[in-house]
C-alpha cells in the first residue's frame, strides 16, 4: 500500500509540477500573441526530459527491430512509466504517420470536460509532445509531433517521422 | 615503498614458500618483496612490462592467497581504454587510456573496430532477431589488443580495449564494466547540466572509470 501511495503521491506531483511551469512559462511570455513562443517553449522543455527518460527507460531493454517496435515502446512502456497507462489505440499508414489516442490523458483530467478551456488545451499538450519527440530522436528517429483535442480527457498524437 | 609490500605478506608464506624468480631459488620473504617494489618501481619509470611480467608470473603462481597482489599491480599490466561514441557522427564522447602514452595508437584500434560494430547491428536487426542484446561481445582480437564492444538503444557506441595477455578480463567482466559504463551514462545523460552530444566531462563519471580501470573487473 505505501508503495502505492508514493504513487499516487508522484502523479499528484507531476501535475501540480506541469501546472506551475506552464503558468510560469505562460506569465513569463506576456500577452495573448506569445501563445505560440509559450507552446514551443515547452514543447522544448519536453524535449530534453524525453531525451533523458528514453535513456533510463531503454537501459534494460533488447535493441528495437524497427520504428514500429519503438512506437509500440513508447506506448506502452513509455506511457506506463509517465502517465500510468498505455495509450489506447495506435494507428499507422506504415509511411512514417502514427497515431497514438489516448482516450483519458492525464494531464487533462483535472480541466472541465466541457468547451470551456479548449482553447487552453494546447499549453498541456506541449510538454508531452516534445517529450515524445525527444524521446524518438534520442532513439534514432526524427519527428514532428502534434497534438489535437476534440472531446476534452480524449487526445491524439500524431507523429510524423522525418525521412533522413 | 617498501612497506605495503611487507605488511602484505602473512608469516606462513615467508617462512615456508620457495619460489623460482628467473634462474635463482629464493625463499619467498622479505627479499621477495624488495625484488617485487624495485620491479614495480621500475615499471613506473620505464613503463615496459615485458621484463617484468613473467617473473612476476612464476613467483604468484600457485599461491591464491596472491591474488590481491595481482589486483594491486595490474593497475600496471593492464593496458586498457574505453571510448563512448556519439551516435551518427561517430566522434568520440568520450576517452580514457591507462597508461595514456599510447594514447594515438587505441584511438586507431578504436576507429577500426567501428566497422565491426555497424556490420553486427545491422545483421542483429535482420538476420538473427534473437540476439538483439545491446552488448556486442569481442569485435575481434589483434596479437596485442581485445576489443569489445556495446551500443545502447540510443545507438551510442562503447568501445573497451584490454591487452589480450590479461586473461583475467572474462566474457562476463567486461559485459559487467559495459553495464556500469552504461549506468553511469545515463546518469550523465540525465544532468540537466549536459548538453546531450558534448564531450563528457562529469567528474562523478571519471571516478567511475578509474575505479573500474584499477578493479579491471
Amino acid at each position: 500500500p505505501s508503495v502505492f501511495i508514493a504513487d499516487m503521491a508522484d502523479e499528484a506531483l507531476f501535475q501540480f509540477l506541469h501546472n506551475e511551469v506552464i503558468q510560469y512559462v505562460n506569465s513569463a511570455e506576456s500577452g495573448e500573441t506569445e501563445n505560440g513562443r509559450c507552446v514551443s517553449k515547452l514543447e522544448n522543455m519536453g524535449f530534453r526530459v524525453g531525451q533523458g527518460l528514453i535513456e533510463r527507460f531503454t537501459k534494460d531493454t533488447a535493441r528495437f527491430k524497427d520504428e514500429l517496435d519503438i512506437m509500440k515502446f513508447i506506448c506502452k512502456d513509455f506511457w506506463t512509466c509517465v502517465f500510468k497507462k498505455q495509450i489506447d489505440n495506435l494507428r499507422t499508414n506504415h509511411q512514417g504517420i502514427y497515431v497514438l489516442q489516448d482516450n483519458k490523458f492525464r494531464l487533462l483530467t483535472q480541466l472541465s470536460t466541457g468547451k470551456q478551456y479548449l482553447e487552453h488545451a494546447p499549453k498541456y499538450l506541449a510538454f508531452t509532445c516534445g517529450l515524445v519527440r525527444g524521446g524518438l530522436s534520442n532513439l534514432g528517429v526524427k519527428s514532428i509531433v502534434t497534438a489535437e483535442v476534440s472531446v476534452m480527457p480524449a487526445c491524439k498524437f500524431q507523429v510524423m517521422i522525418q525521412k533522413m | 615503498m617498501f612497506s605495503p609490500c611487507l605488511c602484505g605478506f602473512p608469516p606462513t608464506v615467508q617462512r615456508h614458500a620457495v619460489r623460482p624468480i628467473g634462474h635463482a631459488k629464493l625463499p619467498l620473504g622479505v627479499s621477495d618483496c624488495l625484488c617485487l617494489s624495485v620491479c614495480l618501481s621500475a615499471l613506473r619509470w620505464t613503463g615496459d612490462l615485458s621484463t617484468v611480467y613473467p617473473a612476476f608470473r612464476l613467483m604468484t603462481a600457485g599461491i591464491g592467497w596472491m591474488d590481491g597482489w595481482m589486483e594491486i599491480c595490474k593497475v600496471f599490466f593492464h593496458l586498457s581504454v574505453s571510448v563512448i561514441l556519439s551516435p551518427l557522427q561517430n566522434y568520440p564522447l568520450y576517452i580514457r587510456s591507462v597508461p595514456s602514452q599510447s594514447e594515438l595508437k587505441f584511438h586507431y584500434t578504436v576507429h577500426t573496430s567501428l566497422d565491426v560494430v555497424e556490420e553486427k547491428i545491422s545483421t542483429a536487426g535482420k538476420a538473427m532477431a534473437e540476439q538483439r542484446e545491446l552488448y556486442l561481445g569481442l569485435l575481434y582480437p589483434t596479437e596485442d589488443y581485445k576489443v569489445y564492444g556495446y551500443v545502447t538503444n540510443s545507438k551510442v557506441k562503447f568501445v573497451i580495449v584490454v591487452d589480450s595477455s590479461n586473461t583475467s578480463l572474462r566474457d562476463n567482466e567486461i559485459r559487467s564494466m559495459f553495464r556500469k559504463l552504461h549506468n553511469s551514462f545515463t546518469d550523465v545523460m540525465c544532468n540537466p547540466f549536459y548538453n546531450p552530444g558534448d564531450p563528457i566531462q562529469s567528474r562523478a563519471f571519471d571516478s567511475m572509470v578509474s575505479a573500474m580501470m584499477v578493479q579491471s573487473s
